[in-house]
């Protein structure tokens, strides 16, 4: 192990890392400021995990990198499947019927089963690039995701939120394209590393964007609260 | 153009591809949900429309149902009272002048009780607990038969809409207890259950039978009129045992 190297963790921590951190630190200040009821609310602690959780691993692999040493497990446990789950766990608190959040209990289920068979297995090693994860965990969210668009067109419950201003709505549409767009590049992320790795650093800009993007919203839903509180102005509707 | 230069053309088109696809997608869920929001108001407003219309047939068969009962006073009371006012005045003894006088008294207050019922607006000044004992009350005057009324509930709280339902759905169930069932006894019963209030009427007639359908729509009608309040109207019937109309109320 080299020795540790700040400057060269400073040199590789970006845009993408300080703005993850300062939306973190937003929605942290703009949870304290809520009411404890308003503190209840599923949606809002999970989305206050995200927004927590992606900065420290991002800064965890930067970190690690900095020190030469393999990061792949970071991005494997904490976005793979950590991230993952949460994600589908925030799909789950919008969702209205009860067999459809029982079936997005039963995705997480699954998805835990069938990665832990694959890393005791050794068909996936925790260390690797992990398209297989990807590939799994992209199937389970984008599922749970369909299942809100079906009852957000098919039940009465939905007529009279207005989809411009609904955090639900745009948490599922974020969450859709966020793994829609990432799944080609995660899948092939190894190739591309290997063989193109000009395309790699290019197309790598997509996932991390799109994750700025919704890390945003995230902050945007929690932060909204306590302004409506004060000012009487409701951004988005949580 | 190299291949690194075309595969970047090719992914920036592929992304502007994609972005749009999820734009349209996103666009195509917006209106879906605003087609939706569109037929739902309309069919809010058309059973609005429905509510109220059936509000309006309430009121008039109420004014109705009121008219047709100051035409039966009319007659059979105060004219009744006006004859015997007339025999008694042109009489010169002094008792009978007096005995006049008290029955002209008397017309003058049937008069005023008869002319306030005119106005639809006593149906929100009445409570429930009145109507039932004045509808009994007019039942038992005429001899038809015995009436009886329980209220185990104080201060019946209801909304103006509800009371005209209740009160119109409570004369044709008395209605077609005298016209059919020709009753030694009718109870009208208040109480409360678990799913709200209840108001059971009873009467001890001929009954019919349940299983032939009916020509008319007048159970229909009632049981539709009970809906546009949120309530229920249950019937139950047996030949030779009298019927039992059960109203439910909700909480």
């Amino acid at each position: 192990m080299d020795q540790f190297n700040l400057d060269l963790f400073f040199e590789r921590v970006g845009y993408y890392q300080w703005l993850l951190v300062v939306f973190a630190i937003a929605g942290l200040i703009g949870y304290s400021l809520l009411s404890k009821e308003s503190k209840k609310k599923e949606s809002l602690n999970l989305s206050i995990g995200i927004l927590v959780l992606v900065p420290l691993y991002e800064i965890a692999a930067t970190l690690l990198s900095s020190l030469s040493i393999v990061n792949n497990w970071v991005y494997n446990v904490f976005s793979g499947h950590f991230t993952a789950i949460l994600f589908m766990l925030l799909i789950r608190s919008v969702l209205k019927k009860k067999s459809h959040r029982e079936l997005v209990n039963l995705f997480i289920g699954l998805f835990l089963i069938i990665s832990l068979i694959l890393h005791l297995s050794g068909f996936v090693h925790y260390n690797d690039s992990g398209e297989y994860i990807a590939f799994l965990n992209t199937i389970f969210v984008l599922f749970s995701c369909g299942l809100y668009f079906l009852e957000f067109i098919t039940m009465d419950e939905f007529l009279a939120v207005n989809p411009l201003r609904e955090f639900s709505f745009w948490a599922s549409t974020g969450t859709l394209f966020y793994f829609s767009s990432s799944f080609m590049i995660y899948i092939s992320m190894k190739y591309l590393y290997t063989n193109h790795l000009g395309i790699y650093f290019m197309v790598i800009e997509i996932p991390r964007n799109m994750t700025l993007l919704f890390n945003f919203l995230l902050c945007l839903a929690i932060v909204s609260l306590p302004i409506k509180e004060k000012f009487k102005l409701e951004i988005i509707h949580v | 153009m190299s291949e690194q230069e075309s595969q970047f053309l090719l992914i920036l088109f592929g992304g502007i591809f994609f972005s749009l696809i999820m734009s349209f997608f996103v666009v195509a869920m917006v209106i879906l949900h605003r087609q939706r929001q569109v037929q739902n108001r309309q069919k809010l407003d058309q059973i609005k429309a429905e509510h109220e219309k059936t509000l309006l047939n309430i009121e008039n068969e109420i004014q109705q149902e009121t008219l047709s009962h100051i035409g039966r006073e009319l007659h059979d009371n105060i004219g009744q009272l006006l004859s015997l006012a007339k025999l008694n005045f042109g009489s010169v003894k002094p008792e009978k002048q007096s005995e006049g006088k008290v029955i002209l008294n008397q017309i003058i207050k049937e008069v005023r009780g008869l002319s306030k019922t005119l106005n639809i607006d006593w149906v929100e000044s009445i409570s429930l607990d009145d109507f039932f004992k004045q509808e009994l009350g007019k039942i038992h005057a005429t001899g038809f038969c015995e009436t009886s009324f329980e209220n185990s509930l104080e201060n019946i709280e209801l909304t103006k809409d509800q009371k005209l339902v209740l009160i119109r759905v409570t004369q044709e169930c008395l209605n077609n207890a005298i016209k059919h069932a020709s009753p030694d006894k009718i109870e009208v019963k208040i109480y409360q259950n678990g799913k709200g209030k209840v108001i059971r009427i009873i009467d001890d007639g001929k009954g019919f039978d349940q299983t032939v359908k009916s020509n008319g729509s007048g159970m229909t009608n009632l049981k539709k009129r009970m809906e546009t309040i949120g309530g229920e109207f249950q019937l139950t019937s047996f030949v030779g045992k009298g019927t039992e109309i059960k109203l439910q109320l909700p909480n």
